[in-house]
């Protein structure tokens, strides 16, 4: 009997086991694969974020405005080839938190230059250039509520008070990156023609495109230098940086669910571990009798070793080929309410993870059974009845 | 019945892998537990900021102080109120606060955005749960701060006599309060003149009004949303720190039940092969039992029982440690007030019996299909086996 068959042949000595076996660890893999992804998900806008990007915000907080009379300061700046800005709207749809979806105002058509990665129609993009109150939607909201072009939608204002309606003129697609396709876009001047004379002309950020990316920390200090004495300073940094100093700002959370990964692979090994060890102990005078007939100990081992590989690669498989049917159900579940997923949200270098990680633990699962093989004396191992 | 001690033994005599079956059962249930306790932590530590005899006034629509902008002009319409208390001074308990995010610089080089509070005379009086528990409380029309419990050391010069700078002014710390844990802890309070002309802000983000008792609260609210002069919503201040938490903490019972439920499968199965090899090592002695006149539903219920004593055991097992996690404390960004929030694992009774029954549960789960086996085991085969 060749080595393979001999592990397959114990493999199978119980078959239901086996299964069990693999199949718990296909659901520890799974769930491995998903918190990763969870994680991921987290720094999937910063990992995507644009080098040649820089984003400039009041200085003094995050919910200060900023004067629109900045822009063409700063657009002056050497090295920054487009500019534009937008706000945070944080208009209603419904009364309950689920209808509850990002919304900003922006400038259509320098919003289009600096986010190039939103795909729209051209004549999408003219329509929504040319109407004041035009809406552009993302494709998942549009979904969501079955909004379609030329739909009349109306918002309730938190921060800008009143009712705000708008009519939707395109809907776009992301081509790459970490933005979603679940926000609401409109027009800055159908807001600034209504606010009141101190509220007009106030935008939240501007969106910056440099020349040179290897210039920008160049151009973030020029622009930052330039409003240092103002009453209202600012803060530019690349959209990386902005998005990383948010995320950090959630570290919390994002160690808790690692550490609840970590944990999941500390299951798989005990599930591994312990049917490694039933069968084992079952096997405590076939083992001897193995010893018995001249193999030496480290085949011995390597035999219970390989049996743990063909159980950790098997779960391995499962759980991958699983895995993102589970977490697209779950995105389809729960997305909408954490606000819009970005695209590339599913990861290859996540599945190899959790499979590497399956095979490792199941490794160290097998180490012990098979050290206790090898160390019962022969005699004794012949003589014990499982 | 088979006596509950042959099924105790049993499982002694196969230590280890009851031993690793009932740590990976803890796991899950310690999970499972310590989700509960963390999504509850979130919900009663900004909640328990909240007195029900107090009233927070938004513009209506707005869901939170930070979109919220009030006229001043409705502060002194709102003092007059019959059913709003007065100090012992004899002024109305009506405050009109300002809520502006600030960037704080970490210790560790990071920042955190934690909410700087404009506060009116009477915020302190308003608010009988928040004490300073060092210093004095900020003069009016300085740039003196009163430091919540929560951020202190959390920022350099966050200590009662130091100084914090932010919208290019500084702001030295003359006092530190604690608010029984509540969300004011993660605060800094400060003179609201003074926080609005930092930052250029006319108006007020929310009026605060303490009513004399619980059935005035109500009337006040009632008279408020009726009066056509104000386009404002009143809610009662728990009310509204228990919206704040809304997405924070359903986001981690949604991801934390989720993980738990597929946890819980692999625990099953793990349960589930522990009591198949328990049962097939032991057909001859299960064999017997049948031969001495017990029956085929003593069988199948002697093993339930059995695998529900290794699921509560497990039960206890995580539920011991999700407690153990009390002493844990976490902070992180609340989305919807964009500042941080400090909070812990909060236990409560009904989270430590949904433990237990959930161990238990998943163990007898685990043991169902072995136990049927047991019971449906021919006599004459058994035995000879």
């Amino acid at each position: 009997m060749t080595f393979g068959r001999l592990v397959w042949k114990d493999l199978l000595r119980n078959p239901l086991r086996l299964g069990l076996t693999v199949l718990a660890g296909a659901v520890g893999v799974m769930a491995f694969i998903f918190l990763r992804t969870v994680v991921d998900l987290f720094y999937v806008g910063a990992a995507a974020a644009q080098a040649d990007r820089l984003f400039t915000r009041s200085k003094a907080s995050i919910t200060e405005d900023l004067p629109l009379s900045y822009l063409p300061r700063i657009a002056a700046v050497p090295g920054v080839s487009d500019i534009t800005f937008y706000g945070f709207f944080g208009g209603r749809y419904g009364e309950s938190q689920k209808d509850f979806f990002g919304s900003a105002f922006v400038d259509p058509p320098s919003f289009m230059k600096v986010f190039d990665e939103v795909a729209v129609p051209p004549e999408q993009v003219a329509a929504f250039t040319a109407d004041p109150c035009g809406a552009l939607i993302g494709k998942d909201l549009a979904a969501r509520y079955g909004w379609k072009v030329g739909e009349r939608v109306t918002l309730k204002g938190t921060i800008y008070p009143g009712d705000w309606t708008f009519t939707v003129r395109g809907i776009y697609d992301v081509r790459s990156g970490g933005m979603d396709t679940a926000t609401f876009f409109f027009g800055f001047r159908c807001l600034n023609e209504k606010m009141p004379e101190d509220r007009k002309d106030r935008v939240g950020a501007f969106m910056i495109r440099v020349e040179d990316p290897s210039r920008s920390a160049l151009v973030s200090s020029t622009v930052d230098a330039m409003f240092a004495n103002s009453p209202y300073p600012t803060r530019t940094e690349s959209e990386r940086a902005a998005t990383l100093g948010f995320i950090s700002m959630l570290s919390a959370i994002i160690t808790a669910v690692q550490v609840v990964s970590t944990v999941i692979l500390l299951i798989i090994l005990l599930v591994i571990g312990n049917t490694l060890a039933m069968s084992v102990r079952e096997r405590t005078r076939d083992l001897a009798t193995l010893r018995a007939m001249g193999f030496k100990s480290g085949r011995v081992v390597m035999l219970v070793l390989f049996e743990s590989l063909v159980i950790g690669l098997a779960s391995a498989a499962l759980g991958v080929l699983i895995a993102p049917q589970l977490i697209q159900g779950f995105i389809g579940a729960v997305g909408s309410q954490l606000g819009g997923i970005p695209k590339d949200f599913m990861r290859e270098s996540t599945l190899l993870l959790g499979a590497l990680a399956a095979l490792g633990v199941s490794l160290l699962a097998g180490a012990i059974p098979a050290m206790r093989a090898v160390r019962i004396p022969v005699a004794e191992g012949l003589r014990k009845v499982a | 019945m088979i006596p509950l001690y042959y099924n105790t033994r049993s499982l002694w005599a196969r230590r280890l892998s009851t031993g690793l079956t009932v740590v990976g059962l803890g796991l899950v249930v310690f999970v499972f537990a310590a989700v509960l306790m963390l999504a509850n932590g979130i919900e009663s530590a900004l909640a328990s900021g909240g007195d029900p005899r107090n009233v927070v006034l938004l513009n209506k629509g707005s869901t939170s102080e930070l979109m919220s902008t009030v006229e001043r002009d409705a502060l002194r319409a709102l003092g007059s109120a019959t059913q709003v208390a007065s100090s012992v001074q004899g002024d109305p308990l009506v405050a009109g606060e300002l809520v502006v995010p600030v960037l704080l610089p970490r210790p560790d080089g990071k920042e955190s955005n934690v909410n700087a509070r404009g506060i009116g005379p009477q915020s302190f009086a308003i608010r009988p749960v928040v004490r300073l528990i060092a210093g004095r409380p900020p003069r009016v029309g300085t740039n003196e701060i009163a430091l919540g419990e929560a951020l202190v050391g959390r920022s350099p010069g966050a200590r009662l006599g130091g100084e914090l700078r932010f919208a290019e002014q500084r702001w030295p710390v003359v006092g530190v309060f604690s608010a029984d844990g509540g969300a004011y802890e993660s605060e800094l309070w400060v003179d609201v003149n003074r926080l609005g002309s930092a930052f250029d802000r006319p108006g007020l983000s929310s009026i605060v009004v303490r009513t004399g008792s619980v059935p005035a609260r109500d009337a006040f609210i009632q008279a408020v949303e009726g009066d056509p002069r104000f386009t404002l919503e009143a809610k009662p201040e728990p009310e509204y720190w228990a919206e704040q938490a809304t997405w924070l903490a359903t986001f981690i019972r949604v991801l934390g039940l989720f993980v738990s439920f597929i946890f819980s499968v692999g625990a099953v199965l793990g349960a589930m092969i522990t009591m198949y090899a328990q049962v097939s090592a032991r057909i001859t002695e299960l064999g017997m039992l049948r031969a001495v006149g017990y029956r085929r539903r003593s069988v199948l219920a002697s093993i339930l029982i059995e695998s529900a004593v290794l699921g509560a055991a497990g039960g206890v097992l995580g539920a011991l440690g999700a407690l153990a996690t009390r002493w844990m404390e976490i902070r992180t960004l609340n989305f919807q007030t964009f500042a941080e929030v400090r909070f812990g694992f909060t236990p409560t009774p009904g989270i430590v019996v949904a433990a237990l029954v959930f161990g238990t549960l998943m163990g007898t789960l685990g043991g169902m299909l072995p136990a049927l086996r047991a019971s449906r085991l021919s006599i004459l085969d058994a035995l000879r086996a």
